[in-house]
């Protein structure tokens, strides 16, 4: 069966694609590592390190597990748990520092 | 993890011989793993209203001693839990085995190797939890085990050890068969069957499947930071090392509301089938049912903290949850203003299964509106830990998911055994259930608002509570009496019962066009669907009044060639793999190398899984 | 578990895809929720031990960043086994998965020596105080997660080696590849909401 389900095949990356992307996530871990050494305001530094994991966390996702060229139910099925596990995450926060405990 | 190798790479042979007691250990058939379901999860019903009976003779008249109050506890404790993860929950399961595959045109689940992994956790899983009654030190800190009472400070006796150990079996029960029921629900479907064609109990069972992979790992991570507590000496929840009780409430609770809906969704799926079938309609608002089911899966998501509007969460949080709870009700309404749009001038059967439908309706009513009270922040800091939150969740619970759950099993007891249910047991039943179950409840909502506190095991008779806590303890016992005469109507109705026929209730859905037992393979050919209410269309068409007019022509289903069906094969490894991860959790209490001992059998089982041929005859079709 | 679908007059699913990549994908999404609730506790914790040894004083952010890049490669090595199975590559095949194998038995020498130097230098240990008993658990459990993975490559190993990992059977290396990747995305968060976020404690 896996011939008929696997119709993306001509869309997926070429395995220099997946060096050049690997490249790139590489390069971002560089510059996390390297601002943390900065003197950055904690809030301004926080902010980055969140835009850059989000955009790792995306390429991963995309790319190499192919979510950018397969069937968006895979893509629902997946992000649905990751928007909900970030929901409930930032609800909790937003409780324990409204209760202040 | 399935690789479908030559036969030689085989650890075990595959077994062939699916008939005999032996046979229900190896079977991978979706109608007779849900037949497991449904007896287990009876005779834990059953063991949960003996525990039930037992509190209210307690609690029968003040100042009582039938049982000291470290047992009272207990009785209390493993009531809920047996009656919510052992009782409903897997009878809900046992439906959605016996029925999803049936109404939605398939042979079998799309995993049903995994399917038995399921039950087999869940019995082993059930036998776990209730494991503390036979060493004396059965969980006792309440369902939702509030810490630090959980911690092995306070729970000295060490019952709550089966609590860890039992719950994180049965999720992973809960969650295998959920995963399960998504992907058959999503990708097996007859041609035709869109989404919006599916009955609105697979409707249902396909929001529950989403709410339990996704609230089953909350409290999964709960247990395991309880368990670590106690086992080894974390500090998750111990105060005086920094760690906070209220998170405890938090994780549990964002898991225990999604639960809550996995309790009544089934049900209201149940009733959603039941209801146009008796009452020769459509079901009134289709699209409404569906998207309030959906919508109230996802609101179950956002309402959870209104379980501890006393714990002091400050005003933005209490008011913000006071307000998704009240919106939560409109979809509930939804659904309530549906059905009864669609008994609204239709020729209603008053049968067993749809008396018990009804009886969901009005008491699920009540029970819900009781609950919008508690969304009242002030209110709700009267009620908390009242009697009244029990009234209140007996009604949704047992008005709701038991009623619902009754309704099922005498709509499709026909289809699994071939037999109809006795119709005069069956009222007689009803009506013992329906005023027993509010001679029991209603009174505690007197005796909450007067301010008696739920979970203590006597009370002063100067506070005025005698006369109604009598009263409910007879309530109790009508309740009883109606069980009774249920488990008497299945036992004659198994031997004498009248023989249905394929379609006893003049149906609406797939499941109606097949024998009764149906076959193993189920349909001899794969139905093509053409509209909602699949089978009815095929029985009827509507004249220009909207009258159904009945087709001459009966599709007929016989005379197929149905030798070359390929049914999955039967398995051992379901059982040894649950029975594996049994010894491990089981070697938790005893010994490290009992856990060892079931980690190399849960691994056998798995590898032998793995490497299992997916055919009698090795690489057919499948590679 | 591929049975159901191989009947000769079923042969397609509804919406045409696998069932088990369904599976694993719905699977994937609810572990979301598994390290959700555990980062959730790390987060609501942080900064609330009572005694030390603290965060700051125990991390150390060069040696932790070579354990991620290590990680992060591994799913490279991941997807150019996949790449390999699919255009037929067996020695390719074989190659990659060892490597990948390999990658992450690094990270969890990495992780093991991590924890052993917390213990016995920094006397840091799961029930000492709350910074220990959330810190270690959230990365055990990943550490548990990718031992399953090493476990399951290593065996698609032995399989490949003896030639039993045809070219249409390269769905079960995508299906473990998925599993490995979302370790590897679960360490990119850890590895910034966990130790990134210190650094400016660390450093001063």
């Amino acid at each position: 069966m896996g011939a008929q389900i696997h119709t993306n095949k001509e869309g997926h990356p070429t395995p220099q694609k997946y060096v050049i992307i690997a490249a790139i996530l590489a390069v971002i871990t560089m510059a996390e590592v390297a601002i943390v050494y900065f003197n950055l305001a904690t809030a301004f530094l926080i902010t980055i390190l969140i835009i850059m994991t989000t955009v790792k966390f995306s390429m991963v996702a995309m790319f190499f597990m192919h979510l950018k060229f397969d069937n968006k139910l895979f893509s629902y099925l997946f992000f649905g748990g990751v928007v909900l596990t970030i929901g409930v995450i930032l609800a909790l926060i937003a409780i324990f520092k409204s209760a202040g405990s | 993890m399935a690789v479908a190798s030559g036969r030689k790479y085989s650890v075990l042979r595959r077994p062939t011989v699916a008939t005999g007691w032996w046979g229900w250990f190896v079977t991978v058939d979706h109608k007779r793993i849900g037949i497991l379901y449904g007896i287990t999860s009876v005779l834990f019903f059953l063991l949960g209203g003996i525990e039930a009976i037992t509190l209210r003779l307690q609690l029968s008249n003040p100042e009582n001693a039938l049982v000291s109050p470290d047992v009272f506890s207990q009785l209390f404790t493993m009531h809920a839990l047996t009656m919510i993860f052992l009782a409903i929950m897997p009878l809900s399961v046992a439906f959605f085995n016996i029925v999803i595959p049936l109404q939605i045109g398939a042979r079998d689940v799309a995993f049903p190797r995994l399917n038995a992994l399921s039950y087999w956790v869940y019995l082993f899983g059930g036998l776990l939890l209730n494991a503390g009654w036979l060493v004396g030190r059965a969980p006792g800190s309440g369902w939702f085990a509030y810490s630090p009472l959980t911690s092995t400070a306070f729970d000295v006796a060490g019952g709550m050890d089966f609590y860890v150990l039992g719950l994180l079996m049965l999720g992973t029960s809960s969650m295998a068969g959920a995963f399960n029921f998504i992907v058959t629900i999503i990708n097996m479907r007859a041609p035709g069957m869109t989404l919006m064609r599916m009955p609105v109990f697979t409707w249902m069972t396909l929001v529950t499947s989403f709410l339990l992979v996704t609230a089953m790992p909350v409290i999964t991570v709960a247990l395991i930071e309880l368990g670590f507590d106690r086992f080894v000496g974390t500090n998750f929840f111990n105060p005086t090392m920094g760690g906070d009780p209220v998170l405890w409430q938090h994780l549990f609770w964002v898991f225990g509301h999604p639960e809550v809906y996995i309790l009544i969704l089934p049900a209201m799926g149940i009733v959603s089938e039941v209801l146009p079938t008796f009452s020769k309609k459509p079901l009134f608002g289709y699209p409404f049912i569906v998207l309030s089911g959906v919508f109230i899966g996802f609101m179950g998501w956002t309402v959870w903290s209104h379980h501890m509007f006393t714990v002091g969460l400050g005003p933005v949080a209490n008011a913000t949850f006071a307000v998704t709870t009240v919106l939560i009700a409109v979809p509930t309404g939804v659904k309530i203003f549906n059905w009864l749009g669609t008994l609204w001038r239709g020729s209603i059967e008053f049968n067993t299964a749809m008396l018990f439908a009804l009886g969901f309706v009005i008491l699920f009513i009540i029970g819900g509106l009781s609950g919008v009270t508690h969304a009242a922040v002030p209110a709700d800091a009267q009620q908390q830990d009242t009697y009244y939150i029990v009234a209140h969740l007996h009604y949704v619970l047992f008005g709701g998911s038991i009623f619902g759950l009754f309704a099922g099993i005498y709509y499709w007891f026909p289809k699994v055994t071939g037999r109809l249910m006795n119709e005069k047991l069956g009222k007689l039943n009803f009506w013992l259930l329906f005023i027993g179950m509010n001679l029991t409840f209603a009174p505690m909502h007197w005796v909450g608002l007067d301010g008696m506190p739920r979970r203590i095991y006597t009370y002063d008779s100067a506070m005025g509570w005698d006369f109604w806590n009598l009263f409910s303890t007879v309530g109790s016992w009508v309740i009883l009496l109606g069980v009774l005469v249920f488990l008497h109507n299945i036992m004659r109705s198994l031997r004498k019962g009248e023989v249905a026929g394929n379609d006893p209730w003049d149906g609406r859905t797939l499941e109606w066009s097949i024998p009764s037992p149906p076959p193993e393979y189920n349909f001899a050919e794969i139905p093509t669907v053409s509209e909602r209410d699949a089978f009815w269309s095929e029985k009827y068409v509507e004249n220009e009044d909207g009258i159904p007019i009945p087709i001459k022509k009966r599709p007929s289903s016989g005379g197929k060639d149905t030798n070359d069906i390929h049914m999955p094969g039967l398995s051992y490894f379901p059982f040894v793999t649950a029975l594996g991860m049994a010894i491990c959790f089981f070697g938790v209490l005893i010994h490290i190398s009992v856990i060892v001992i079931g980690l190399v059998v849960m691994l056998f089982g798995i590898y032998g899984w793995a490497f299992e041929p997916a055919d009698p005859e090795p690489e057919s079709g499948s590679h | 578990m591929a049975q159901v679908v191989s009947h000769n007059d079923h042969p397609t699913t509804t919406t045409g895809l696998d069932h088990r990549k369904m599976l694993m994908w719905a699977f994937l999404g609810s572990d979301c929720l598994f390290f959700g609730s555990l980062i959730a506790t790390y987060l609501l914790y942080r900064g609330k031990s009572i005694t030390g040894p603290y965060p700051h004083e125990v991390f150390n952010i060069p040696y932790t960043s070579i354990s991620a890049f290590v990680l992060l490669m591994s799913s490279l090595t991941m997807v150019l086994a996949l790449a390999a199975i699919q255009r037929g590559d067996q020695r390719g095949l074989k190659v990659w998965l060892l490597a990948t194998a390999l990658l992450g038995t690094i990270f969890l020498g990495g992780q093991y020596f991590e924890f052993t130097f917390f213990v016995e230098h920094n006397g840091l240990n799961l029930t000492n105080n709350l910074f220990g008993t959330t810190f270690f658990i959230l990365t055990g459990f990943h550490g548990l997660h990718v031992t399953v993975g090493v476990i399951i490559l290593l065996s698609f190993f032995v399989m490949a080696w003896r030639g039993r990992v045809s070219q249409t059977q390269h769905l079960n290396i995508e299906l473990a590849g998925l599993y490995w990747h979302f370790v590897d995305i679960v360490w990119i968060v850890i590895f910034t909401v966990v130790y990134l976020v210190e650094a400016p404690n660390i450093i001063g």
